[in-house]
């Protein structure tokens, strides 16, 4: 797929995924929904919370709840490190827009990916696990899924990788 | 009417000042100890309780604050704080004198910002008439001689009266179109009901007599007897379109400073009134004679409003004159226009220019009365409805201000540059912002006066339901509150005074017997205590008696024994208790306790608590404590395993550090502690929250002693860091927080610390037996 700037003009910021890393693989959030990047910074925890809610931070007065992608997936949290980045995103809530924020290990970079180029998810072995997946997006050699981000946080069950990945739940 | 006690202040400074422009900032003494106040508050957050050199300079900043008050009991109350801080206090002592020396601050500096506003307004009273010159606007003549405190009742009043009427003109078309209900007939028997409550205390004789030949007639429609339509509706119609005129007039009244004038078409009106409610019907006039009906009050109030208008049709004032042409109308228009908003210019402007009326039946009285020259009355404050949700929005953006200003100011980065024009601006930006969020925090802030009137109908009402006589008293009406908070405080009031007229206040004969004056005495009043205010309602009856009590207590099986190692406040504290009672059991009881676990628990949901104090055959004293908005509380900031957390200092009776033997573990129980022989139940933060971290001894900690949903309880923390104001936000709902949250807060660091809620924590303990069995079991 080209990504020369003549043709990035004419797309539409739908298409536009922001690439993210998380353990070894790589995921792709719609640019629409995100509001901003910010380093890593103290987070309070929340007691009684589910596991993967971090905590809150104070972001320029709002207190906005950061989630853990990693264990919102099912894998194990790592340490943060320089790399680690809170995307804050603006998802539905039952009660209109929500702000929040997700840690990530690491943000690559902003890249179209052409319909064409997205495939739909594959069988995966649940229900809930297809539902957040909106596709497979193909880039270069890699492979890249595209999450539902609104589906991802607005579910508050168990860690859902482990179903997505057949892998033995948490 | 209940005797108001507070007098207005500071009419000694009346005939001074007019305009509504504050006074200027710097000049007045009030201005500096304003800014005493702000740099001493701002030094007592930022001072270190172990570090004697932070504490010698904010003795030094309170000493100079202590001189600015000399001579006034708060002068002593500083100079209390200053003599302990001098004595060489430190840490855990320190910081309850810091505060101590921070509630003071608080307090005395909402009164000082207060009391400005007091004095300009009390400046329309007493000053000597002078003749109307372009000057003479900068002093004020009195005729009717109105405090401030009822212009501000009155002008409430107007602005409560136009709402409801218009609400009453929406009802009755409707009502013409498909027929009324009985919510319709309530409602504008409701509008008319309020305003005669208020005409009442305002002494609006015209308006009391029409609004009752009004509600007269609602009434029997209420009650089915008459149907809403035909000769009703038109009369009820008229009605309305008259008493917005008679509030129209109040408004001139007020604004020029004349006597109420009574109007000779309003006697005619309430005739026809009667004679409909009577039953005898009244030629219906048709509905284009209605129209003139309104167009003549709107020409009336014209009339009112502008005497000079050359009005040349007469109005007409009954519905026997056929329908004028348009011309009223527009007329009205113009003239309401010119006096909405800046209306003493206007109205004096107007006043100069010769008069040339056709003295009409409706204004011809009232020209009598009116002094041509000079006659210049107080301004009816505007005011602005604005969309709550803006105001929040307005309060938050200015929170974060606050913040990032503090960040930056005390940034380790500034410090390094010593510049005097960058400190200088500094303490500029600092002080501009505390400004700022006075202001955003008093836009939500209304005085309690409309909930205490509205407890003194309810008290002469009660007065009269049980044939008890009362003498209700209430003070303070003008300390303000969230404007949420006000609305939440009528319920647990109500409830309150309930209880005071059914249970406490003897009958007539009763009192006499017992040697005290036949009139009970019912005492209602709102002061600021340190950051919060109560509400106190106290009374001469009899008092809360033990034995009913105890005896109510073990039928409800709130008690097992007798209770009679129960000390009074225990007892007393029974009647909080859900289940103590019921109304009916408790009339039999002649006890007290109707819905007391009510107003408990209203006063718990609005972070504030209830108190009582009783003397059998004298009196009790029921207090609530509330904070003074919702949006910020006092809150005492410990720390558990390097987490911070924030307990509203309301729910909080004591700090204290625990010896080991202090702390008990029986089997099968939670852990107690004993602090001066009571025992009481003990939780520890860091097993609550499943804080990681290593539980220090209890020796090495601190235990904070809560007030739970009426229940004491012991909590151990690791330390007590400090006290702060905090502006609450709420948790996201959702990421399934727990409840025993109330909140979180931003630190003046940026960080984020989340609030407990100390009513849930009881909840945490079982709720098997109460704090008194609990207590009393555990002592045995």
């Amino acid at each position: 797929m080209s990504n020369d700037d003549s043709s990035s003009d004419t797309r539409s910021a739908a298409n536009k995924y922001m690439m993210f890393k998380l353990a070894n693989e790589e995921y792709g959030l719609q640019i629409l929904k995100v509001r901003e990047l910010i380093g890593f910074m103290d987070i309070t925890r929340v007691p009684k919370a589910p596991e993967f809610v971090r905590g809150v931070i104070n972001l320029r007065g709002k207190i906005i709840p950061v989630v853990d992608l990693r264990l919102k997936f099912g894998i194990e949290s790592a340490s943060t490190g320089a790399q680690t980045v809170i995307i804050v995103v603006q998802i539905a809530g039952p009660h209109g827009p929500v702000t929040m924020g997700i840690l990530v290990d690491e943000v690559l970079e902003v890249r179209d990916i052409d319909a064409k180029d997205v495939e739909p998810p594959p069988n995966f072995q649940t229900q809930a696990a297809a539902d957040f997946i909106l596709g497979v997006g193909k880039a270069e050699k890699r492979v890249i899924f595209l999450l539902d981000i609104d589906r991802v946080l607005s579910s508050s069950e168990r860690p859902l990788v482990a179903d997505l990945f057949n892998q033995p739940s948490v | 009417m209940a005797p108001r006690e507070r007098k207005t202040k500071n009419s000694a400074e009346s005939g001074t000042q007019t305009s509504s422009a504050t006074p200027a900032a710097d000049a007045s003494p009030a201005a500096s100890l304003a800014d005493l106040l702000r740099d001493a508050a701002l030094s007592v957050v930022m001072t270190d309780a172990d570090d004697a050199e932070q504490l010698a300079q904010l003795t030094t900043s309170l000493q100079r604050l202590q001189t600015a008050l000399a001579g006034s009991a708060d002068g002593e109350r500083m100079a209390a704080v200053v003599a302990a801080l001098s004595a060489g206090q430190r840490g855990a002592e320190a910081t309850a004198t810091l505060g101590k020396a921070s509630a003071l601050i608080d307090e005395i500096g909402i009164r000082v910002a207060t009391q400005p506003e007091a004095s300009e307004a009390a400046s329309v009273m007493a000053a000597p008439p002078a003749i109307a010159t372009p000057l003479a606007e900068s002093v004020k003549a009195t005729n009717a001689g109105r405090d401030s405190e009822t212009i501000e009742l009155i002008a409430d009043f107007i602005a409560e009266a136009s709402e409801g009427l218009a609400r009453v003109d929406e009802t009755l078309l409707a009502a013409e179109q498909n027929g009324s209900d009985s919510e319709q007939v309530n409602a504008l028997f409701r509008v008319f009901h309020t305003i005669k409550g208020v005409a009442g205390f305002l002494a609006l004789n015209d308006m009391i007599r029409l609004a009752h030949a009004a509600e007269t007639l609602l009434d029997r429609v209420r009650k089915g007897q008459m149907s809403l339509e035909g000769a009703v509706l038109d009369v009820i119609f008229e009605s309305s379109a008259a008493m917005r005129g008679l509030v129209e007039d109040v408004k001139v009244a007020v604004e020029r400073d004349l006597e109420f004038a009574e109007k000779v078409e309003v006697t005619r009106l309430i005739e026809k009134l009667e004679l409909v409610t009577a039953g005898q019907v009244v030629a219906r006039s048709t509905p284009a004679a209605r129209t003139s009906i309104a167009a003549a009050a709107a020409a009336q109030r014209a009339t009112s409003v502008r005497p000079q208008t050359e009005q040349a049709t007469p109005s007409p004032a009954s519905s026997s004159v056929p329908p004028q042409p348009s011309e009223p109308a527009p007329e009205a228009a113009s003239g309401h226009t010119q006096l909405t908003p800046r209306a003493t210019g206007a109205a004096s402007t107007a006043l100069r220019e010769e008069p040339k009326r056709v003295a009409t039946e409706a204004d011809a009285p009232r020209g009598d009365k009116q002094h041509p020259e000079g006659a210049a009355g107080a301004r009816i404050r505007e005011t602005l409805k604005v969309d709550v949700e803006r105001v929040d929005s307005i309060v938050e953006m200015i929170g974060e201000l606050i913040i990032v200003e503090s960040m930056v100011a005390h940034a380790p980065e500034l410090a390094q540059i010593s510049s005097s024009k960058l400190r200088n601006s500094l303490s500029q930006l600092t002080k501009i912002s505390r400004d700022l969020q006075d202001l955003a925090m008093r836009m939500r802030m209304v005085p309690v006066r409309g909930v205490f009137q509205k407890m003194a109908r309810l008290v002469r009402d009660l007065s009269r339901k049980t044939g008890k006589k009362v003498d209700f008293v209430y003070s303070g009406e003008s300390t303000e509150m969230d404007r949420s908070m006000v609305e939440r405080i009528e319920e647990p009031l109500v409830h309150m005074i309930r209880n005071a007229m059914d249970h406490a206040i003897e009958p007539p004969t009763e009192r006499l017997t017992s040697g005290k004056p036949e009139a009970g005495r019912l005492r209602l009043t709102a002061q600021h205590e340190g950051g919060s205010i109560a509400i106190i309602l106290s009374d001469d009856g009899r008092g809360l008696r033990r034995q009913p009590i105890l005896k109510k207590a073990r039928q409800q099986g709130l008690i097992h024994d007798d209770g009679d190692d129960l000390s009074d406040a225990e007892v007393h504290e029974l009647i909080f208790l859900p289940g103590f009672s019921t109304a009916r059991e408790v009339s039999e009881l002649s006890g007290r306790g109707v819905g007391m676990d009510v107003v408990r628990r209203r006063a718990e949901e609005l972070r504030g608590r209830v108190t009582v104090g009783s003397k059998e055959g004298e009196g009790s004293e029921f207090k609530l404590i509330l904070p003074l908005t919702l949006a910020i509380i006092d809150g005492m900031i410990v720390s558990c395993g390097g987490e911070n957390y924030i307990i509203p200092s309301l729910s909080i009776v004591e700090c204290l550090q625990p010896t080991a033997e202090m702390v008990r573990s029986p089997a099968g129980s939670n852990e107690l502690v004993n602090v001066r022989g009571q025992i009481l139940p003990m939780l520890r933060l860091a097993r609550l929250f499943d804080v990681p971290t290593r539980e220090l001894p209890p020796e090495q900690a601190r235990i904070i002693v809560l007030e739970s949903a009426g229940r004491k309880l012991g909590l151990l923390v690791d330390d007590v860091l400090t006290q702060h104001q905090v502006v609450i936000k709420p948790l996201r709902v959702g990421m399934g927080e727990s409840d025993l949250l109330a909140g979180a807060a931003i630190l003046s660091d940026g960080r984020v610390a989340l609030i407990l809620n100390v009513d849930r924590l009881s909840g945490v303990l079982g709720s098997k037996r109460r704090s008194t069995g609990d207590s009393k079991d555990a002592a045995a």
